[in-house]
């Protein structure tokens, strides 16, 4: 089958002859990829970020497709469903799983008890290969996968195994209150996402800051919230004291993560010379930028070791830190709902179709912002139909 | 709440999710959930462990599933499976871990060269797209790796047969400035030799002192000189994997730092 196939930093290929997936657990189920994308997440593992990223695995996280095969312990999936898969693998039995922190499931990931089961995503989040490919094995079929709502776009339950969820419980972990001042960091998929849905919790402002022309454009339109580029403000952090009244934002949101820009010494120490786990600007700019007492909530992705933050601020300001993979499978009722409803319109995010061959060519597009690219959908040639 | 639902109406769904009790300065915790303590869930089937899978040592056991992709293999794998002697907690798991991927990296353009497939790098890089979207940013790539490679070949040549010995690599200049200090030392005692044979020409005293002063003097040039050459021969032939040094540097860097 056609798969994606990592071969080291910035270079990937399309292999045509990987081996296709087969049941490996009663609970397995075998999905036929029809839709998918390549995300913010992927980045780091693209930039050799992640350690534990071998050469020859398939990333991608993020996919629907059609069930094609079954293990002989699955019930809740039949062959033919349309299916979305969270990019979280979940087992729904441990104590984390039962309190629905699907994205730290304690029986999906040998490598690392401090992550849990991505699809794709190196041999530190458990080794399976992703969604970037015809097919994919699916682990604990009867807990993650959701069938696609009658008369749903795939293209917007691509975006329910990741962005969407993601992007909410960023608002979510925000514990925004009514009127509430909310900066999110970065206006990536996932940022844009974010800043949409904070109003839903009762934002008053929204403010949004990145470096890229095209993408502050896009969501100050998508997301109705001011967006601000931060080479041109001055230190974002003083800009964002200014504008509250000298007294900083109620909740501050990471959505930038390990390949952020905007501080020299933290991109140089982090992401060059990677003495740290990634580059921590967004994370320093959130704690320093929020108020007093107030919340920074991190879906940015950073690495397992270590990273430059100012904890020494955090204590003195008593802000409340709160961090998390999304728990996609918690989130997944609600936010079908809010894309039925026409309250949230992810494939809008959508503006590169990629064919699945030329997905080397997409990662090159989506890393250096080229082309305006917001979200890059790659397409595999059996789901061209 | 001075912020009305009127105030927002022309955003479509403004405060249908809002939660006054999410308040998480103030920290709640849902405790309905009854949940057992420690691990002592009913574990999910054991997915068969065919092939070599490494666990970390935080826990007792493999999960009940796990991903196949790329087990473990060749020199690269050897650093992995001793990353997981160490803990989650040690920097003697991560940075082994970094620096296996790095070698993973030549290992697999040895890998696809020994099946006959000539890596493609620009295609691999996706320098199509760079070249339809930002051809002057690929022109500036290739511009600048002909430069750097032009340089590089343009020193290793002169390095071979210029004596003056301009390294710009901060291990041969560490060693070259640890040849040019012996050396100065000597030339010192050349200059107070001199300086006593100027100041007491007459004295048979002072004229013995300063003939020991030349000898030693000679005898740390000479020492110099032989510890320069043998520092150059020694650093020279790492030169061409300077790339592999510097990994190797930024993988031990940081727990030596911290
Ligand atoms: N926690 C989760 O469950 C989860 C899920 C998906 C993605 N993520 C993470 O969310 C982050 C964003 O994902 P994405 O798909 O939107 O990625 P992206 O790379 O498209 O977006 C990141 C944006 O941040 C901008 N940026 C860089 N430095 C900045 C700074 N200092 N301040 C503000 N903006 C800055 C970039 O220009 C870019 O537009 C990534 O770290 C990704 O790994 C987390
Ligand atoms: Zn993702
Ligand atoms: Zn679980």
């Amino acid at each position: 089958m056609l798969a994606m196939n990592y071969r080291g930093p910035q270079r990937v290929r399309m292999d045509r002859d990987k081996p296709m997936p087969e049941i490996l657990h009663p609970q397995d189920a075998i999905v036929r990829v029809t839709r998918s994308c390549i995300c913010g997440s992927d980045l780091h593992l693209y930039n050799g970020l992640v350690p534990d990223t071998r050469v020859g695995s398939t990333f991608g996280h993020e996919f629907i497709g059609v069930v094609e095969e079954v293990g002989s312990d699955v019930h809740k999936l039949k062959v033919g469903d349309n299916v979305m898969v969270p990019f979280n693998i979940s087992c729904g039995e441990c104590s984390f799983c039962k309190q629905e922190l699907y994205g730290n499931c304690h029986e999906a990931n040998p490598g690392a008890t401090a992550a849990g089961g991505i699809f794709g995503y190196s041999h530190t989040t458990g080794g399976y290969d992703g969604g970037q490919a015809e097919y994919v094995r699916v682990p604990y079929a009867n807990v993650g996968p959701t069938v696609i709502p009658e008369g749903m776009d795939p293209d917007d339950a691509v975006l329910l195994t990741d962005v969407v969820p993601t992007g909410y419980q960023a608002a979510e972990m925000g514990g925004i209150q009514k009127g509430d001042t909310v900066v999110v960091f970065g206006a990536g998929p996932v940022g844009i996402m974010a800043a949409k849905c904070a109003w839903l919790f009762g934002a008053g402002r929204v403010i949004v800051f990145d470096k890229e022309e095209y993408r502050l454009e896009f969501v100050r339109n998508y997301a109705n919230c001011e967006a601000y580029n931060f080479e041109s403000t001055g230190d974002p952090v003083l800009f964002v004291k200014k504008e509250t009244d000298w007294i900083g934002a109620d909740v501050c949101i990471d959505a930038v993560g390990a390949e952020a820009a905007g501080n020299a010494l933290q991109t140089i120490t982090g992401r060059k010379l990677m003495l740290q786990a990634g580059s921590a600007t967004a994370v320093h700019w959130a704690v320093n930028a929020v108020k007093k007492g107030g919340t920074v909530s991190i879906v940015g992705v950073y690495g397992p070791t270590d990273n430059l933050v100012p904890i020494g601020n955090v204590v003195n300001k008593g802000i409340t830190i709160r961090a998390n993979q999304a728990s996609v499978k918690r989130l997944l009722p609600r936010l079908i709902e809010h894309v039925q409803n026409g309250v949230l319109d992810p494939k809008g995010l959508i503006t590169h179709r990629i064919p699945m061959e030329e997905t080397a060519d997409a990662y090159h597009i989506f890393s250096e912002k080229l082309d305006n690219c917001i979200k890059p959908v790659l397409i595999p040639p059996s789901a061209k139909r | 709440m001075e912020n009305t639902n009127q105030q927002f109406a022309h955003i479509k769904g403004w405060g249908i999710d809002a939660d006054p009790k999410n308040d998480p300065t103030y920290p709640m915790k849902n405790r309905q959930i009854a949940i057992k303590r420690g691990y002592s869930w009913n574990r999910p089937e054991q997915q068969p462990i065919n092939q070599e899978i490494l666990h970390s040592i935080e826990r007792p056991n493999v999960t009940a599933v796990f991903g196949t992709s790329a087990p473990p293999s060749g020199l690269s794998g050897a650093i992995r499976r001793f990353a997981f002697t160490q803990s989650e907690n040690s920097y003697l798991h991560w940075l082994p871990l970094i620096l296996a991927d790095r070698v993973n990296e030549v290992e697999g353009i040895v890998e696809d060269l020994k099946a006959g497939h000539v890596p493609n790098i620009f295609a691999e890089k996706g320098w199509k797209a760079k070249w339809k979207h930002n051809p002057e940013g690929l022109i500036l790539n290739v511009a600048l790796s002909t430069a750097v490679a032009t340089a590089f070949i343009t020193y290793m040549v002169k390095s071979k047969k210029d004596s003056d010995l301009e390294y710009d690599d901060s291990v041969t200049a560490k060693a070259h400035a640890l040849g040019t200090a012996a050396k100065n030392k000597g030339k010192r005692y050349v200059h107070s030799a001199h300086d006593h044979l100027s100041e007491s020409p007459a004295d048979h005293v002072a004229k013995n002192e300063v003939e020991a002063l030349k000898d030693r003097a000679n005898s740390e040039i000479s020492k110099a000189e032989n510890f320069t050459d043998k520092a150059i021969d020694t650093v020279e032939p790492l030169i061409p994997s300077k790339g592999w040094l510097s990994h190797l540097f930024a993988a031990i860097i940081p727990s030596v730092v911290k």
